[in-house]
């Protein structure tokens, strides 16, 4: 454990070095927001404008303050999901032979992997945490509403897991080019989709209710949607608590799939330009 | 020691399977519908024993196969078949605690974190091999002053120049004081300073901390100065196994000279004939340019040109006939030659020989 968390503060300091990277991806914590008051702005003007009750206009349940309120933690928590860029550079480290480096330290490459996006991501939570307390102050919404620290709490211990199982996924994305050597596909494939079924494009609660029974039991609504809930008091503890467990089962099921494929394909390295 | 081994293989096989397609757009379409695949046998049945504390030099053209058989010593690689045993380990169960028991350098791929500086990516490997804070510290102090980088400690690294990184990853690889050191070209780009400082480190971790240290270089001089025994592959076979003083006075048998002069040079193609031994370099009869005013610089007998410039020439010349043709070329002043450089012969040449079994000296 200590050699990991040795992983995740190495890359913490070295996330120092990339001011403009940092910067940049706090200011799309801004970007999601202002998107979402451009659209929901136009969304909640038309009915309201025919009944002259924009206050307490709702869709989904939201409020259009609510609804920004909603983003504006969202986006925060979508800020902290660094796991994208891992399935790339594991495959792209597979096909050059630079994944090597991994296989030669007393360390697994998966938790190497975890360790350092952890590492990263903390570094990242900093600056955009700063910019979410920013942008409620901007557009004067007050997005926690939560009425039990339990529910910050959980919100908390549901976001950890869901980072990882986030991670997790692309590393396993990445291994498979041990075998399949390109997997632009997958990549291509599962960008736009997991996005979307984190809840960090739209508030999950306006999908039709049978989508959303099946979509509880996946693991994605639980890195960026259920913790935003819970943060804005539109979730309760009992929902956190479900939403914990599914979380913790899909993290030990991806943890234990990466074990056994790693062990398997790793065997076909043939460690190219090493 | 139960195991009077560091190193072991029996009959140690790597294939590699390899796409193949016919050329252009054509040849890719067919490709698609019918893969076609061949089998590159990269290390070949190859049998090798190490002692524990051992420097070995592995010598082998490009695509020899010492790589192959690094990265299947070292486990990041599986073998096709055979044996294999390093440190009572088999390599590729990539085991923690037989991580922890040796170390790899390779020339072109980093451990070190550019972005950092060699102090934060030493204090992460303290924790990746669970050093000791007493041996981490003793053994940080050691190798620094013996490398004589204190000052670049705090640098980041990307700013170190080649041979400072390059120092910095050997510093890295041994702070947990492993029992076998695999070194893939590690001199591969530095100066001859740089180069030099290298090998006096290697000597001493070898000799100092009793390491076991298999090398692989391109470079002679690397082999010849740190390794008391070599043993050459090529196609994957080993085609030699024993003392490196041995193999260099057997197949090493011409030394390549560098002529440089003052001024631009129009060369004699003949040589010099057998009558003017030791007096190569004779003059040329007409056309003489440059600062000798008449003399030309004609190739000595028996010598083989490798390169022609305008004001160099670089020959290879039996090494017995090396001393009398240095001599020959310092004392003659109306050349105009500004600088002589002798070096050992490409190691493509001994190997090609060494396969070809021929141009020996003696009897290996």
């Amino acid at each position: 454990m200590k050699k990991y968390l040795a992983i995740a503060k190495t890359l913490f300091k070295a996330q120092i070095v990339y001011r403009f990277d940092v910067l940049m991806t706090a200011l799309g914590t801004v970007w999601r927001v202002v998107f979402a008051w451009i659209l929901w702005g136009a969304v909640f003007a038309a009915p309201a404008a025919a009944s002259g009750a924009a206050a307490s206009l709702t869709i989904g349940g939201f409020t259009f303050q609510e609804m920004l309120g909603y983003y504006v933690v969202a986006s925060f928590l979508a800020s902290l999901d660094l796991s994208g860029g891992v399935s790339g550079e594991v495959s792209t480290r597979v096909r050059d032979g630079s994944f090597s480096k991994y296989m030669v330290i007393p360390a697994s490459p998966q938790f190497h992997f975890l360790a350092q996006n952890l590492g990263a991501s903390a570094y990242y939570a900093a600056f955009s945490v700063a910019v979410a307390c920013a942008c409620a102050f901007f557009f004067r919404v007050q997005p926690v509403h939560a009425n039990s620290p339990a529910q910050l709490l959980l919100a908390l211990l549901i976001l950890l897991p869901g980072l990882a199982f986030m991670v997790c996924y692309h590393f396993f994305v990445g291994i498979l080019a041990f075998k399949f050597q390109d997997v632009g596909f997958f990549l291509h494939v599962q960008g736009n989709l997991i996005e979307f079924a984190t809840g960090a494009i739209v508030p999950l609660a306006l999908l039709p209710e049978g989508a959303m029974a099946v979509i509880r039991f996946l693991p994605f609504p639980y890195v960026t949607y259920m913790p935003a809930m819970l943060i804005c008091g539109r979730a309760g503890v009992a929902e956190g608590l479900f939403g914990l467990a599914v979380v913790a089962v899909w993290l030990a099921v991806i943890l234990f799939v990466n074990r056994c494929t790693y062990r398997r394909l790793r065997i076909k390295f043939d460690g190219v330009g090493v | 020691m139960d195991q009077p081994y560091i190193i072991r293989t029996r009959g140690l096989t790597k294939v590699f399977r390899r796409f193949q397609k016919e050329p252009g757009l054509r040849g890719s379409l067919k490709s698609l519908f019918h893969r076609r695949f061949s089998d590159k046998i990269a290390v070949d049945a190859f049998d090798l024993e190490v002692k524990p504390g051992e420097f070995v030099g592995l010598i082998g053209p490009n695509g020899a196969g010492k790589t192959t058989l690094v990265k299947m010593l070292t486990g990041i690689i599986a073998p096709t078949s055979g044996e294999l045993s390093v440190l009572g380990h088999y390599p590729n169960k990539l085991e923690n605690a037989f991580k922890k028991r040796y170390a790899v350098v390779m020339g072109q791929k980093s451990q070190l974190f550019f972005e950092l500086t060699p102090a934060d990516t030493f204090r992460l490997f303290k924790e990746l091999y669970a050093i000791p804070d007493d041996a981490y510290q003793r053994n940080v102090d050691f190798f620094v002053e013996l490398f004589d980088v204190s000052g670049l400690l705090n640098v980041q690294v990307r700013t170190l120049s080649l041979g400072e990184r390059m120092k910095m990853e050997l510093i890295c690889a041994l702070l947990h004081d492993p029992g076998v050191l695999f070194l893939d070209e590690p001199t591969i780009g530095l100066d001859a300073v740089a180069q030099r400082q290298i090998r006096a480190f290697l000597r001493e971790v070898n000799a100092a901390r009793g390491a076991t240290i298999i090398l692989t270089s391109h470079y002679m001089e690397d082999v010849r100065s740190l390794c008391p025994r070599s043993v050459v592959i090529n196609g994957g076979k080993k085609l030699y196994d024993g003392p490196t003083a041995k193999l260099f006075d057997a197949y090493q048998t011409h030394r390549k000279i560098t002529v440089r002069f003052e001024s631009e040079q129009n060369f004699a193609d003949e040589q010099g004939s057998e009558g003017e031994k030791g007096s190569e370099g004779g003059q040329g009869s007409e056309g003489g340019q440059g600062p000798d005013h008449g003399s030309r610089f004609a190739l000595p007998a028996g010598a083989q040109t490798l390169e022609r410039g305008p004001d160099r020439l670089v020959f290879m010349i039996p090494r017995e006939r090396s001393g009398a043709v240095l001599a020959e070329l310092t004392r003659r002043q109306g050349l105009g030659i500004s600088d002589i450089g002798v070096e050992e012969e490409d190691i493509g040449n001994v190997v090609e020989r060494i396969y070809a079994g021929t141009n020996t000296r003696a009897e290996v």
